[in-house]
């Protein structure tokens, strides 16, 4: 099983990478990508069960890779959470015409972020 | 944290994998690196010498090759695994900072919604309990300044991890410094049931330099607190703190808004301040002080009812309670009561004063000139006018909140007061009639005319009494 984290900021891609560590005991690889054409190739190739894809990205941004990844390549099933910054306005009409799983917001909740992963991925 | 594999260190997507393969290249190839499992995982196998990758005593795979070429590949994987286990050690740190501000953000953030005491223990409870592990929480806070340690909230368990009379509770709110107990048991301040906790974490609750309580995690296993989790309790104290700091403060408020309203039914506003501000209605109690009764009841007001209209009764004795309790109270008067028609009111209570009588005799004919305005208002809108008679007594009265817990009322009781209601008995329409002794109480007012001495029901020596002439207010 593979997660992969989507981020430009290396900070909240390392929090995230290191609240997951512990799923790595569990057999689950985690990918990181630092931007949207990085994070759509490795959804191409590696094929993830759950992406936590942030929103606001340079080149392309979060909806752009969701859009790409539910519609053009047709992996409906990898399951896209969407990480939005807590308190700037969210198009959530935007994110359900993308296909989005779910959302989350930033700063996250630790505790949250890896029960949420868990119960994706069934351990 | 998850061990460090030389799989998950040489994956072609890690950092370490470039540099490794970059050496063996330069090497000339034929070296290689293994996992434990003797899967290759970088460069060719087979090579004719094998040198473990050990890092911290433990063995990660081993180098094939040249012994030369694999001994340095191996301690370059060696320093590559070494760093990577520092940089994972950072990172877990500073995820946990980061769950930390986290969790005090939303500890903030929870506490800025409520009010209510139990919900602000809740909640920091909780948030505590996300990061420190205890088997018991609970908090104690005090709610005045002298007043004992109180319970507010447990968590989980139906037992707090300390009692409100612990003294070890009561030793931690007087020093205001949080403490870790990782022995409990032996601490000499530990008693009864709580010596189960084994090892605990304590902290004040800190709030502009006085300390309303404590917070308290503690396990009944051996759990081992760490500096770490104090400094963590001890923030979350010092918010938790404020918040119940907040609460107290707006329970107090409310508490005196409402007795404020409750005085302010029957003391005139300025008195009901002084009393507040004074220490509240404890002050009331009965005590035997020099006081001026009142009595003002409408004449005729059984004959005249009883051709009206339930409603209309009682919309004409409101208009004329509201009235008369405006003049009596700016004649720094206190409303006993309301009696079918009748008014009583005091003077000189709770406040003891020097111009009791007079002001009771004002008050009396601000009465009645009150009457004339109300009047003239009546026959505006077609309404028949009515009458009052005051009678007007001073003496010793037992004056206080007397009733049962539940139902408290201020009021007088006592000769003087059975005096001047048979004073009230005998005054007319207009009419005010004071007793020998408010007369004498009022030297300087020369309205008063003698009526002659009477008998009045229950008393056995006459009595002399005064019709007190008043002018009409100019209209």
């Amino acid at each position: 099983m593979k997660i992969l984290i989507v981020d430009d900021e290396p900070h909240l891609r390392m929090l995230i990478q290191q609240t997951l560590e512990e799923l790595e005991d569990e057999g689950v690889e985690l990918l990181t990508a630092s931007n949207g054409e990085e994070a759509l190739d490795t959804i191409r190739d590696e094929q993830p069960n759950l992406v936590f894809l942030d929103v606001m990205m340079p080149k392309k941004n979060g909806f752009d890779v969701c859009d790409a990844t539910k519609h053009e390549l047709g992996l409906s099933n990898v399951y896209i959470i969407l990480l939005t910054a807590k308190g700037q306005e969210f198009d959530r009409q935007r994110g359900q015409e993308v296909g989005a799983d779910l959302y989350m917001t930033k700063p996250f909740d630790p505790d949250a972020l890896l029960e949420k992963a868990r119960s994706v991925l069934g351990i | 944290m998850a061990t460090l594999t030389l799989k998950a260190l040489l994956s072609p997507k890690a950092g370490a994998a470039p540099a490794v393969a970059s050496l063996i290249e330069a090497m000339g190839g034929g070296t290689g690196v293994e996992d434990l499992s003797g899967k290759l995982l970088l460069g060719v196998s087979g090579g004719p010498s094998q040198v473990p990758v050990i890092l911290e005593d433990a063995i990660l795979g081993r180098v094939t090759g040249h012994q030369s070429d694999a001994a340095a590949v191996a301690s370059l994987v060696a320093h590559l695994a070494a760093k990577e286990i520092e940089r994972r050690a950072l990172a877990a740190e500073v995820l946990q900072l980061y769950r930390e501000i986290h969790l005090i953000g939303q500890l903030s953030e929870e506490l800025a919604a409520v009010l209510d005491i139990t919900a602000i223990g809740k909640s920091a409870l909780k948030q505590a309990r996300r990061l420190i592990p205890a088997s018991h929480a609970g908090i104690l806070v005090v709610e005045n300044p002298e007043g004992p340690l109180r319970s507010i909230t447990v968590a989980d368990t139906d037992v707090p991890p300390l009692p409100p009379d612990s003294r070890f509770a009561a030793s931690i709110a007087e020093r205001g410094v949080a403490e870790i107990v990782n022995d409990f048991p032996s601490d000499p301040r530990a008693l009864g049931y709580e010596r189960a906790m084994q090892s605990l974490i304590c902290a004040p609750l800190r709030a502009k330099q006085h300390t309303s309580g404590v917070i308290t995690l503690a396990n009944t296993t051996g759990q081992h607190y760490s500096s770490a989790h104090l400094k963590l309790l001890d923030t979350i104290a010092m918010q938790t703190a404020a918040a119940v700091e907040n609460s107290l403060a707006s329970q107090q408020l409310l508490a005196r808004e409402v007795e404020r309203q409750t005085l302010k039914r029957y003391l005139p506003p300025q008195v009901a301040d002084l009393i507040l501000a004074s220490g509240g209605s404890s002050l009331l109690q009965g005590v035997l002080q020099p006081i001026t009764v009142l009595y003002a009841d409408i004449r005729g007001f059984t004959s005249m009812s009883e051709k009206m209209e339930a409603r209309d009764i009682v919309q004409m004795l409101n208009e004329f309670f509201t009235a008369m309790s405006a003049v009596i109270f700016r004649c720094n008067g206190t409303l006993d009561k309301f009696i079918g028609d009748c008014i009583m009111a005091l003077f000189g209570a709770p406040i003891a004063s020097s111009t009791a009588a007079s002001d009771g005799l004002w008050a009396a004919i601000g009465m009645q000139r009150e009457m004339e305005v109300l009047n003239r208002s009546r026959s505006a809108r077609g309404l028949p006018p009515f009458q009052i008679g005051i009678g007007l007594h001073c003496g010793l009265a037992v004056a206080g909140n007397i009733g049962s817990a539940d139902r408290l009322q201020y009021t007088a009781i006592g000769d003087t007061v059975n005096v001047a209601a048979r004073l009230v008995a005998k005054a007319g329409a207009k009419e005010i009639i004071v007793s020998e002794d408010v007369r004498a109480g009022i030297p300087d007012f020369a309205g008063f005319e003698p009526l002659g001495e009477v008998e009045l029901r229950g008393r056995a020596t006459k009595m002399n009494i005064y019709s007190a002439v008043w002018a009409p207010s100019p209209q």
